[in-house]
């Protein structure tokens, strides 16, 4: 018992960490900015007012949740049905193809990013044979676009999200899948009545996670971005770096913060109010 | 189908659990509804519909279980190892109930276990089955007294095993040479010749006196290793020259003591050749 004593000091720095630098950043929202990274000695609601004036930063708001959005629910399609596939191959199989993904997600970001950026730079041989094939038109650029960074997003969502689905569908027994074909069912009324209501809760959470940390993406909509795509993320780094206006960084900060908080707490709610269950299979 | 581990749908009540795959063969409604309420009352528990499974006993699922199996009246029932995770007690009360349900409705079932009291508790025919082979089938009481092979014999029960050799036949008997002894045996539905095994049941052999004759019993000399009393048997080890023998003796108020010289004897009837 002494030995949990232990972690009280990880848990104190982490805490301080935490909550501290947070909590200084997000002070500064209610500071106007100065300029040369001064901030006004009073407090303000200037840097919330400025977000609803200016029409570019709602934009870059909306923007935020509708590409993290879409990324999310196109990972959710493709690897749904994957990881299923995944935890009903043979074990050695398996293990061998999620030790690949997992692999795969340890390549840190950047490299990701300009990996794509070589394999769809403006001038690359890919894109010559999609626009010699006539999949994208002449002056589509990959590097810069929506597209391009919604790519990147999927990139880097597709490796997390299956590892979280995989033990989600492997928790699933195999039994009650024989269980509900022995009982007349067939493969896809299997898959709705059986493996879909029990990955339910597993999946609500898990694209959660997905969605936090796609609103928070930064090194992806940077590089793929080229300084188009003003995600919020790249906004705040922006209003920081650019413009040493720390005062409206913390505020966009704090209001992607509360909204993804929100966000999450309004599904959960949905969730459990759908799945009367959720209790149960957690 | 019946599971091992139940396979009820945790997401499902009771009632949809048991109506799962009368719903997939697309019963109506009604229709369902009144044949989950009478497998309810099938199954003894008629107020559970509205629960979860992990709501309820292991017992309890079990039976549930078997009533989402029989819900659309199969031709044949397989259940595999049904009671294998159910404490002892319950299991036994299980098998009462799974032999009385199963013969009022009549169902032929194949149901797989270890326990071989279960078996022959359950069956009107039982296969033991060896490395995915069907070694004998037969009622219980023909694999019991008349297996057909060593792995039977050892399986089902206690038995001696003793090799010896065949050398003959004498009327219905066989006659095999083990050591320094000459056997009978019952003549083996197989063709044997030279080595093999004699086998004898515990429960079949006597403990007398060395040099009491007795022309028509098989009989062996031998010498009393350890004794065991269990309430109503006492569990005798004997040595002999060729093999140890266990013995279910009637314990007696006046015990042999342990590296007494001692026969055993028994009829050449109960005595199996094996190969």
């Amino acid at each position: 018992m002494r030995w949990g004593l232990l972690v009280i000091s990880p848990l104190l720095l982490t805490t301080i960490l935490l909550s501290g630098s947070l909590f200084i950043f997000l002070s500064s929202s209610f500071h106007e900015d100065l300029g040369l990274g001064l901030l006004k000695e009073e407090y303000s609601l200037y840097n919330f007012r400025q977000i609803l004036v200016y029409p570019s930063y709602l934009e870059s708001f909306f923007l935020t949740l509708r590409l993290s959005l879409y990324v999310c629910i196109f990972t959710l399609i493709i690897t749904w049905p994957l990881s299923y596939i995944l935890s009903r191959l043979p074990p050695k199989l398996s293990m061998l193809f999620v030790g690949l993904i997992l692999a795969s997600t340890f390549i840190s970001l950047p490299i990701k990013a300009l990996g794509l950026i070589i394999l769809f730079g403006t001038d690359s041989f890919a894109l010559d044979v999609l626009r010699s094939l006539g999949l994208v038109d002449q002056d589509f650029r990959f590097v810069g676009s929506l597209f391009g960074v919604g790519v990147g997003y999927t990139h880097l969502a597709i490796g997390l999200m299956v590892m979280m689905m995989f033990s989600v569908m492997q928790a699933i027994p195999k039994s009650l899948e024989d269980a509900a074909r022995i009982h007349g069912a067939s493969w896809g009324r299997t898959i709705w009545r059986v493996i879909v209501p029990l990955s339910l809760p597993g999946t609500i959470s898990a694209s959660l996670m997905l969605f936090n940390l796609l609103t928070g993406a930064f090194v992806s909509a940077t590089l793929l971005g080229g300084g188009k795509i003003l995600t919020l993320p790249v906004l705040i780094q922006q209003s920081i770096i650019l413009f040493n206006e720390y005062g409206i960084a913390a505020a966009l900060a704090a209001v992607l913060l509360v909204t993804v908080f929100a966000l999450n707490l309004l599904s959960v709610f949905a969730a459990s109010r759908l799945t009367p269950t959720t209790k149960v299979i957690a | 189908m019946v599971f091992q581990d139940y396979a009820l749908f945790p997401h499902l009540t009771i009632s949809e659990n048991i109506g799962f795959g009368l719903k997939e063969h697309r019963y109506a409604r009604a229709a369902i509804d009144s044949r989950v309420a009478e497998l309810l009352e099938l199954i003894k528990l008629p107020h559970i519909g509205k629960r979860l499974p992990v709501e309820i006993s292991g017992g309890q699922q079990q039976r549930v279980a078997f009533a989402r199996a029989i819900a659309h009246t199969p031709q044949i029932l397989l259940m595999d190892e049904p009671l294998g995770a159910l404490d002892l007690k319950l299991r036994e009360a299980m098998q009462l109930e799974l032999r009385e349900l199963q013969r009022a409705l009549g169902i032929t079932t194949v149901y797989v276990t270890h326990d071989q009291s279960e078996a022959m508790y359950l069956s009107d025919r039982i296969a033991v089955i060896n490395n995915g082979q069907i070694e004998q089938v037969g009622t219980g009481r023909e694999i019991y007294d008349r297996p057909t092979s060593r792995f039977v014999a050892e399986f089902v029960g206690q038995i001696n095993v003793i090799p010896a050799d065949l050398v003959g036949e004498d009327g219905d008997y066989s006659v095999v040479k083990c050591e320094n002894a000459t056997l009978r045996a019952v003549k083996p539905r197989k063709q044997l010749q030279g080595e093999a095994y004699v086998a004898v049941r515990p429960h079949t052999i006597d403990i007398v006196q060395r040099d009491t004759q007795a022309a028509a019993k098989n009989s062996l000399d031998g010498r009393i290793l350890s004794q065991v009393f269990n309430g109503n048997v006492l569990h005798v080890q004997v040595e002999t020259a060729s093999a140890i023998i266990s013995v279910e003796a009637r314990p007696s108020a006046d015990p042999l003591p342990d590296g007494a010289p001692v026969t055993l004897q028994w009829k050449p009837s109960d005595t199996l050749v094996l190969d």
